[in-house]
């Protein structure tokens, strides 16, 4: 009789964590409904699709590079004012040549998450505060370079064609899941996220990881700046505005615990961006104001969190 | 019997006839097709003034007989690129925004002119000469309404001048807004004409927190400045903070403090005398007539035949608190400066033939705070 209570209650509980370890999916699932019936059907209909996509698109570009972030259990703040340089560095190189601004774009990217990786890696600044002060600095210069704001000629909107994006998406996804999930980088940083001593007495060189996890970010992030400024066609202080916020709802929406290491899975930056885009649509197409829109966020930020932190790991990590 | 029943018949037509011709053609009673405007706006903004303007916007709208269609944005450039799209895949007939900068809008007028959406401006001129020139040309651009707003600065740090202020501390929107650089160069103008040395200016001021931080650093590093000028801001309630900064200094009424731009609370500070002078009132007249541009060309009864239509909309002067006091009730409240039935009379082709820029432009001429007061007062 006792095995068979200790089994139901066994059965009950990996339901729960099946629950939990999908509740991303249950929650897209949920989203994706309820406001296809609240839409009567326009959320998924063919012109509002595109409409999501382009919500979807640079989050998810820089939410699949900030996974090896979250895996390290750090944060980076910096990355809306990344995108923000990026897009200025790029605006203002245009005026040499328009066949600089991609190489630019993602030079002052990678300059950038170089900075970060080294301040949280040798200087052993939390990355926190550090990326936070470093968007200060990019958001300062962002405004002195362009004492205002600077276009780059129409024609650029090619980059903008839906095809360009696709691909470019494909393409860092495909990177980022083979780093993250087939190579040793991805255990690396899972590894140094789960626990900074046993990831050291394993081998493994954790500066260096930290290193290279915020040089990608940074890289991407230029990405990013590129498809903003060529969506825009033009930059100006104000450009990636928030957007650390965005990418950080978004893996957080897709059940990337704060607390870093193993639990850390890459499908949650795809899944929690979508999440992200199909609400955001979905809110204003029912016509939801703004602030209520910023309640919802606020709820679910918190609801997130509450369920996807590892209890289990906080007392090892912390 | 038959020539009397035809005569009837003749006469009883000529009559329903010379009926009917009496009646003008453009004072129709039905409503033109359905039409949707979207408006990129930040709803979540509780400041009275934003709440003002979406509340002018929408009285246009719906007085012609369409509906307004709102999405959030925070007035970025690449956000309200992402709105624009997003409100053509809602199936506006046409946008009314406020560009963040001139480079941004052959983006916009691209993107319309693809869906075949038109679109409007307000608050902003285009400063570019190139851009201007090539937005003037596109037959999707309805047109606009700006202020002046370098003469306007020009003007209040005049004001100021007048007033004692020799050494201005300035507050402004963030740089690259048309707005914004055109009211520094014309708050440069002024102060160089009436030998004001302005000290510092920061810029993208969009929280309270950072407005007392710039205050008491104003404070800090020039004992010598006896004016601060607030040339634009987003952040809410920007005269009450500046003001509780002041008096934490005991420097309330001792620096002069002016303002671009009316905001709910100047009454109070009015008539303690701590707050000095206030340009404004364009917040209220520039949305709702940006709208009637926008709404006049979607309905195929633009207000000119010859291209998008620019109108300069006046600026206010406030400096009594009985002058802000109306302000709040006329202008703040959920009634648009113009009601519906004056919209639909004054300002919609479709319902008035007489309707045009000129007319427009006259009626707005005489736009005050005594007018809405006197318009509106009698039917509170």
């Amino acid at each position: 009789m006792e095995n068979v209570q200790i089994v139901n209650q066994k059965k009950t509980l990996l339901k729960k964590e099946v629950l939990i370890n999908n509740f991303s999916f249950v929650g897209l699932a949920l989203i994706l409904i309820l406001f296809e019936i609240l839409t009567g059907g326009q959320l998924l209909g063919k012109r509002n699709v595109m409409n999501i996509f382009n919500n979807f698109f640079n989050i998810a570009l820089c939410a699949l590079m900030y996974s090896f972030i979250m895996a390290l259990g750090e944060l980076d703040l910096s990355v809306g004012a990344t995108v923000g340089f990026a897009a200025a560095v790029a605006a203002l190189s245009s005026q040499i040549s328009i066949w600089l601004i991609l190489p630019a774009a993602i030079f002052a990217g990678a300059l950038i998450g170089c900075l970060n990786g080294v301040m949280t890696a040798y200087w052993n600044v939390e990355s926190f505060i550090g990326t936070l002060a470093v968007s200060f600095i990019f958001r300062g210069l962002t405004t002195y370079f362009l004492n205002g704001s600077v276009g780059i000629p129409i024609q650029m909107r090619v980059f903008d064609e839906d095809w360009v994006k696709i691909t470019a998406l494909v393409l860092v996804a495909v990177l980022a899941g083979f780093l993250y999930n087939r190579n040793a980088f991805g255990r690396r940083c899972r590894a140094v996220g789960a626990s900074h001593a046993a990831a050291q007495q394993s081998g493994i060189d954790i500066k260096k990881t930290r290193m290279y996890a915020f040089t990608l970010v940074g890289i991407v992030c230029g990405l990013v700046g590129f498809f903003t400024l060529v969506r825009a066609c033009t930059a100006s202080s104000r450009t990636g505005n928030a957007f650390e916020f965005d990418v950080l709802l978004a893996v957080l929406f897709g059940g990337m615990p704060l607390s870093g290491g193993w639990p850390v899975k890459f499908r949650a930056a795809l899944v929690g961006s979508l999440a992200m885009a199909v609400l955001k649509s979905g809110m204003s197409l029912v016509g939801i104001d703004g602030l209520v829109q910023q309640v919802v966020q606020g709820i679910i930020l918190i609801l997130v969190v509450a369920i996807s932190f590892d209890r289990k790991n906080a007392g090892v990590i912390k | 019997m038959n020539l009397r029943k035809f005569t009837a018949g003749v006469l009883s037509f000529s009559l329903a006839a010379s009926l009917f011709a009496a009646v003008p053609v453009s004072a129709k009673s039905e409503a033109p097709e359905p039409f949707k405007i979207g408006f990129p706006w930040d709803t979540a903004n509780t400041d009275p003034t934003w709440i003002s303007i979406y509340n002018n916007v929408e009285a246009v709208v719906e007085a012609a007989g369409g509906e307004l269609i709102n999405v959030t944005t925070d007035n970025s450039a690449d956000e309200l690129i992402n709105n624009v799209s997003e409100l053509i895949s809602r199936g506006v007939d046409g946008i009314l925004l406020m560009p963040a900068a001139d480079s941004m809008l052959p983006t916009v007028d691209a993107m319309c002119a693809d869906a075949g959406v038109y679109w409007g401006t307000m608050f902003r001129t285009i400063s570019d000469e190139a851009i201007r020139e090539a937005m003037y040309e596109s037959e999707w651009f309805a047109g606009g309404c700006n202020e002046d707003d370098e003469a306007c600065a020009a003007n209040i740090v005049k004001s100021m001048s007048e007033m004692g202020v020799t050494d201005l501390g300035v507050i402004n929107i963030a740089k690259g807004d048309t707005s914004s650089d055109l009211r520094d160069k014309g708050a440069a103008q002024g102060a160089e004409e009436a030998g004001v040395n302005i000290l510092n200016t920061t810029y993208d001021i969009s929280v309270t927190t950072d407005m007392t931080k710039t205050i008491e650093s104003y404070i800090a590093a020039y004992p010598e400045m006896n004016g601060i000028l607030v040339l634009g801001t987003y952040c809410e309630a920007a005269i009450p903070t500046i003001e509780k900064a002041l008096a934490d200094h005991d420097k309330a009424g001792e620096i002069k403090v002016g303002r671009i731009d009316f905001e709910s609370e100047l009454g109070t500070y009015l008539s303690e005398d701590t707050f000095h002078v206030a340009y404004g009132g364009q917040q209220q007249i520039d949305p709702l007539v940006s709208a009637v541009i926008l709404v006049n060309q979607v309905i195929g009864t633009p207000l000119s035949e010859d291209g998008p239509t620019n109108i300069i909309t006046p600026y206010l002067e406030m400096t009594d608190a009985q002058e802000a006091e109306d302000f709040n009730q006329y202008f703040l409240g959920e009634e648009a400066v113009y009601n519906p039935e004056e919209i639909k009379d004054t300002m919609i082709r479709y319902y008035n033939e007489d309707v045009n820029k000129e007319s427009v432009e006259e009626l707005i001429s005489t736009f005050s705070i005594a007018d809405v007061a006197a318009r509106h007062g009698e039917t509170k």
